[in-house]
């Protein structure tokens, strides 16, 4: 097979048999090298409509696939792979095993804004790029990535007191994403600061850990709060076809 | 004896009407903002139009010679109306200079305004002298100064035109296609080539609207004879290096960011409602459409009408529209005026 | 509205002013007592939702924001000053959404009901940030005129990050032509600093992201992105970057830190609030406005500049 050509064809395409004998010839090895079938073969036609029900993807229905998106896009600059406009194509079109080979880096779109700042068509890109992450995670594509766990302990401690506490969130983070919270670096940031940082301010930020800053009288927010999000849930779920455990 | 008919805007539709209402016998009265007729093609100075190959100049500047002095036809330029008052049949116009103008009927023909490429900045205009719109280029080939930059006069090697600039970007509220833009440009490119046969001219699009006829003599010809390259790509940004203009975007079929240097930037700008509508509008008590032009209430059954009797409209003050089709309904308007002010029950009063 | 109108604004600090944000908090509070003009802060606020709040759900967010708008009304005011990008984005995108999505105004009267407060209704209370405060309350004239410690010869990049700016439809009071704030070029913070004194560098990742929705839970992404912005402060000839946000802030000082620890690349450029800068112009100490609290230690610099 010319060279030039492999390039353009996906490893996981190409068999080779190591042993193979056909009408008494040995074509073991690259002699027996075939492509498997390259063609797209269907379309999964309820993509779309599943990830335009999750909050942020309502309009993916709107692009015309102009890409003003991806080259607008900061973490599309780092990684030339992350490409916005892209996967709106491979979900429009329900070319689902497409958007599944990229399914582990969707999630770290930094919510900057700058694809919907773009977008001739508002179509909000960042909401999509969410809206899929999250439906990755749904259907079981993804396990919770780390932002997820991120959101969840974050806005879990909101729910809970009206207010966050950056210490508590960042351990509970790390706790949640099993990495260690004593990173070299990590460390260097809290020796700078607990050197030079006014004693009354660490002793709050110390405080925090143990009472928690919290809105008062936050009760009966929390319970309307976790009462809508027990909804919100059980429509993203019913939305993807999923029931209550979120089994297919 | 009718009244005269009021046509508001000596621009290809306005032309138009005058031209027909005064081959019918019926008088009329032409009031110009500017100080000259012609409208946009002879007030910016286009060069060769879109499709017939002819100068502006010739075959728009032919269409005001045959109004300009002609018996029933007064011209008034640097004029626009104040006030409109009255029922068909009877109208009195108010000028800015206090004259009244009485009228049976009138025709809006004032047409659009150019999209002023300020308001998408990142796209370079205003900040980098080469980068141009198409009224500019459309001027360097009809003043006979030819395709230079404007930084230093020197003829590009590579020049851009980026299309839909002020059209299809809900970003600036503008949800419609300016219909001649990618026709236009196609022209552009094709003679730069011909001006400039070393300059390589390449068209960033989303989507290329050559309509109708349009599709062999400019997208397929660009391309054929011209060799203008053509690239799938919505550019991100303008930025000036070394000198030069480097155009960021994403080429959408390679899947990849580009950043290449150009000499030249084009912006393909479109066609807004004119700024005047709002005034215009409340001054001759018409509607505009949800996009700022005036509203034709029937597509089929009453062809230009407005939403006032009497008060009829034609050309690029109704929507983007093409020359050729500007002085079609500047027709249709004359024609539709003329079967009101002179229907049996009307002539009678 | 009038300046007159903004020297009592209510003031929402938000979560991270008290924490991490903690000199921003101070610095703009002594700002504002420097510069005569009164804060009265929010009576039992909540979180706005921050970043990740409306990746759960969008109109969760819209709520908490709701809620603390609510009781800027409830409180008499008709303005809310919220020196945090994250708030006042939340701020201001409530106040959009509640104007403009029927299924918002449903869902924040569903909860605010539930929860027994008053519902917040759009067009009751113009949110604005640290910036607008400043520049509409006091002007770059009257700044001048109180400049005791002029910032001159300082070398500063202003810095607005994403929150500020986009997406442009929750801001209708920027893009305005001349006086208004413009969402693809801001330059408020740099009026406000030149009106000090400062010499602003012509620094093209003013609206950049620093990436820091993922600055702990993609901090390989975050470091490369804030080191970008650093080197290219540096290479515009920055001795200073100025901030308005703790986020940003927090994000810079934190990957400038590690890009060091784990890329090797290390960069000097100084990262102050613009509150900050500003109360040392006006003639506070580096300790009333926090600058002990910065990981960057600006400190020998400003005394190199006489400030502070
Ligand atoms: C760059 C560019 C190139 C183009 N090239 C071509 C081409 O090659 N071929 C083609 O078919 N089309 C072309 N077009 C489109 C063409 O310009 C329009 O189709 C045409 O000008 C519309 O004619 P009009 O008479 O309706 O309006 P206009 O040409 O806009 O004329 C309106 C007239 O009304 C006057 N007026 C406005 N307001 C008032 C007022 N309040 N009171 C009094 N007078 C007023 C104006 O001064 C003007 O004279 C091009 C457009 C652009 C932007
Ligand atoms: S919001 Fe996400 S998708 Fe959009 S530009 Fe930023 S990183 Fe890219
Ligand atoms: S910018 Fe908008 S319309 Fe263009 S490709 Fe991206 S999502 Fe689609
Ligand atoms: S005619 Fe072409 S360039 Fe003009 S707005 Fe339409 S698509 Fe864009």
């Amino acid at each position: 097979m010319p060279i030039h050509e492999k390039s353009l064809i996906r490893p996981e395409n190409l068999v080779e048999h190591e042993h193979l004998v056909i009408d008494g010839v040995d074509v073991s090895g690259h002699w027996s090298t075939f492509i498997e079938g390259r063609s797209i073969t269907d379309y999964n036609e309820a993509m779309q409509d599943e990830i335009a029900a999750l909050p942020g993807g309502e309009n993916i229905h709107r692009c015309w696939q102009c890409g003003s998106c991806t080259n607008a896009c900061t973490v599309n600059a780092v990684n030339p792979e992350f490409n916005p406009r892209y996967w709106i194509y491979l979900i429009r079109l329900g070319m689902e095993q497409e958007l599944l080979r990229d399914k582990d880096i969707i999630w770290q779109c930094v919510s900057c804004n700058k694809c919907t700042y773009a977008c001739p068509r508002d179509v909000v890109p960042e909401g999509v790029m969410k809206a899929t992450a999250h439906w990755l995670e749904l259907k079981g594509h993804t396990p919770k990535s780390p932002s997820t766990h991120f959101d969840e302990g974050f806005a879990g401690s909101v729910i809970k007191t009206g207010k966050i506490e950056e210490t508590r969130v960042l351990l509970g983070f790390f706790r949640r994403t099993g990495q260690p919270a004593n990173q070299p670096w990590l460390a260097r940031l809290v020796t700078g600061l607990v050197r030079r940082m006014p004693l009354g301010y660490l002793t709050r930020l110390g405080w925090g850990v143990v009472f928690r800053p919290r809105t008062r009288n936050w009760g009966a927010a929390r319970r309307a709060l976790n009462e809508y999000v027990h909804e919100v849930e059980a429509q993203n779920r019913a939305a993807l076809g999923l029931d209550g455990q979120g089994r297919q | 004896m009718t009244k005269p008919i009021l046509i508001v805007g000596g621009g290809p539709a306005g032309l138009s009407a005058a031209h027909a209402l005064a081959s019918a016998g019926q008088e009329v009265v032409l009031v110009e903002k500017e100080d000259r007729l012609g409208g946009a093609p002879i007030l910016q100075g286009y060069a060769k139009l879109v499709p017939s190959h002819e100068w502006a100049k010739d075959a728009i500047g032919g269409m005001v010679d045959r109004v300009t002095g002609r018996a029933g036809v007064t011209v008034m330029t640097g004029a626009t109306v104040h006030g409109f008052d009255g029922t068909p049949g009877a109208f009195t116009a108010t000028l800015k200079d206090g004259s009244r103008v009485e009228a049976s009927a009138a025709i809006l023909a004032t047409g659009f305004t150019h999209f002023d490429s300020v308001n998408k900045p990142e796209w370079g205009f205003g900040t980098y002298p080469d980068v141009v719109t198409t009224v500019q280029v459309e001027q360097m080939i009809s003043s006979g100064q030819g395709i230079r930059c404007p930084s230093d006069g020197r003829v590009p090697d590579r020049v851009a035109i980026l299309l839909c600039v002020g059209s299809r970007d809900r970003q600036i509220g503008r949800e419609w296609c300016s219909k001649i833009c990618c026709t236009v440009s196609a022209n552009i490119a094709m003679e730069i080539r011909e001006l400039s046969p070393k300059t390589n001219v390449y068209i960033y699009y989303m989507d290329i609207r050559t309509f109708g006829l349009y599709e062999g003599e400019y997208y397929w010809g660009s391309q054929e004879e011209a060799k203008v390259k053509y690239v799938k790509a919505r550019i991100a940004e303008v930025t000036g290096r070394d000198g030069r203009l480097l155009v960021k975007g994403e080429d959408t079929l390679v899947k990849r960011p580009i950043s290449i240097p150009f000499d030249m930037v084009v912006h393909a700008i479109g066609m807004d409602p004119n700024v005047d509508n709002m005034t215009l509008g409340a001054i001759f008590g018409v509607d505009l459409n949800k996009y700022g032009y005036i509203a034709k209430p029937s597509t089929y059954a009453h062809l230009a009408e407005t939403s006032r009797p009497g008060v009829f409209v034609a050309g690029a003050a109704t929507g983007p529209e093409t020359i050729d089709d500007s002085i079609a309904q500047g027709h249709a308007a004359a024609m539709a005026a003329l079967n009101m002010v002179r229907a049996p029950s009307m002539a009678a009063e | 509205m009038d300046g007159n109108d903004l020297k009592k604004v209510a003031y929402y600090p938000g979560c991270a002013l008290e924490g991490t944000g903690h000199a921003y908090n101070r610095s703009t509070k002594a700002v504002g007592k420097a510069l005569g003009l009164d804060l009265v802060e929010l009576k039992n606020w909540n979180c706005c939702g921050a970043m990740e709040v409306k990746n759960i759900d969008p109109k969760i967010q819209t709520y908490l924001s709701a809620r603390n708008l609510s009781i800027a009304e409830d409180m008499g005011f008709d303005t809310v000053m919220a020196p945090c990008n994250g708030c006042y984005h939340n701020l201001k995108k409530a106040e959009y959404d509640l104007a403009h999505d029927a299924a918002s105004v449903e869902v924040n009267a569903r909860l605010s009901e539930k929860a027994g407060h008053q519902t917040y209704e759009s067009g009751g209370v113009e949110t604005i940030h640290a910036l607008d405060w400043i520049k509409r309350a006091v002007g770059e004239d009257e700044l001048a005129a109180r400049v005791k410690n002029n910032l001159k010869g300082l070398k500063i990049a202003n810095y607005y990050g994403c929150m500020y700016t986009r997406p442009r439809h929750i801001f209708p009071e920027k893009d305005k032509g001349p006086g208004s704030e413009s969402t693809a070029k801001p330059h408020f913070m740099d009026d406000l600093l030149a009106a000090a004194g400062a010499e602003n560098v012509d620094f093209p990742l003013k609206t950049a992201c620093c990436g820091g929705a993922h600055s702990l839970s993609d901090s390989d992404t975050s470091t490369r992105l804030v080191l970008n912005i650093l080197e290219t402060a540096e290479a515009c000839g920055a001795e200073v970057i100025a901030t308005e946000c703790p986020t940003c802030h927090t994000g810079l000082e934190m990957h400038q830190v590690r890009a060091e620890e784990v890329l090797g690349r290390k960069t000097n450029v100084k990262i102050l609030y613009f509150t900050q800068l500003l109360g040392m112009a006006l003639g506070l100490s580096q300790k009333k406005v926090g600058v002990q609290e910065n990981l960057s230690d600006p400190r020998d610099l400003l005394r190199q500049k006489g400030l502070g």
